[in-house]
């Protein structure tokens, strides 16, 4: 599967996709304003198959969030000496209900820098898709720890 | 060089010389593009290469396929695991094929070294029309990403 020459990535699964974005907790999300892309790195939870975040984002780049993003979530796996990468594309739209963000809240979905993150938005995902590939250079990879969001995150 | 606090307390806005600092420490970095009608993001492995940024990608690839004269963003950031400070660079600027000559090995194509198996035979060079950059402490540095180690830099040579 991995690794052997002529096949350099491993295409996956929608559900190897979702497992993957579960275990991660930062993704860089990618939208476009005003013909120029912006990307910035954002902390998320998942939610009923959707990816949900908190933002402080500007009016101009708000208004751009809710036209198609894309989301990308990676990390290295030393165990098998892979990386991976998972990208959710679809529509953001902003969480307005109460009730809504209240669920929200109770997932731990905290920002992941400090600053009012007044807007809660959600991705709707249109097209996920990922791949696993051998690097070749696993030391330059950044590793991403231990998801301890649970206790961490209170 | 003084760093001028921003607006929301506890983010501190990086001169591009700090920035530029940043983005030689690291080479993975994610790169937002416009294909067709929808951004696309896709992480690379680049190289700072005279005030540029420098990565390849394969031919025919859909990273290679979006790349046109049309502007991207790269993003790349890290976290002190002992501090828990973070930080976030972003590139904006126009992305250029560059011709694979003896001169452009010499000056980074060695120096790059491709994060996926398989072969890459374009050179992309960003042209930055601007580079702006913020640090600040994570609410838990465990949920970011751990630092490169010094092995990492040594590699790098």
């Amino acid at each position: 599967m991995n690794g052997k020459p002529g096949n350099p990535a491993e295409r996956l699964d929608p559900a190897e996709c979702w497992e993957l974005l579960g275990q991660a907790t930062v993704a860089r999300l990618a939208v476009i304003v005003d013909r120029q892309p912006e990307i910035f790195p954002v902390n998320y939870v998942l939610d009923k198959g959707t990816a949900v975040f908190r933002s402080d984002v500007g009016t101009k780049v708000r208004a751009a969030i809710q036209d198609l993003c894309a989301m990308e979530v990676d990390g290295y796996d030393a165990g098998t000496g892979t990386a991976w990468s998972v990208v959710v594309k679809g529509p953001v739209r902003i969480i307005t209900d109460p009730q809504e963000k209240k669920v929200v809240d109770a997932l731990h979905l905290d920002p992941w820098q400090p600053g009012p993150k007044v807007h809660y938005l959600r991705l709707l995902p249109a097209v996920v898709t990922g791949r696993r590939f051998k690097t070749t250079r696993p030391d330059i990879w950044t590793t991403p720890v231990t998801d301890a969001r649970t206790e961490e995150f209170h | 060089m003084t760093n001028k606090p921003s607006p929301v307390s506890g983010v501190e806005v990086l001169s591009a010389e700090q920035c530029w600092a940043l983005l030689r420490g690291v080479s993975v970095g994610r790169l937002a593009v416009w294909a067709a009608n929808h951004p696309d993001i896709f992480p690379i492995n680049y190289k700072v290469d005279h005030g540029t940024l420098v990565f390849r990608t394969g031919e025919g690839t859909k990273l290679h396929a979006a790349l046109g004269d049309a502007p991207v963003a790269l993003e790349a950031d890290g976290v002190d695991q002992d501090t828990g400070i973070a930080w976030s660079v972003v590139v904006k600027g126009g992305a250029v094929g560059v011709t694979l000559t003896q001169e452009v090995l010499d000056t980074v194509g060695l120096l790059l070294f491709p994060w996926q198996a398989g072969r890459k035979d374009a050179f992309v060079r960003i042209v930055p029309t601007s580079i702006t950059g913020r640090r600040f402490k994570v609410t838990s540095p465990l949920t970011w990403w751990s630092p490169l180690d010094d092995a990492t830099r040594a590699g790098l040579e």
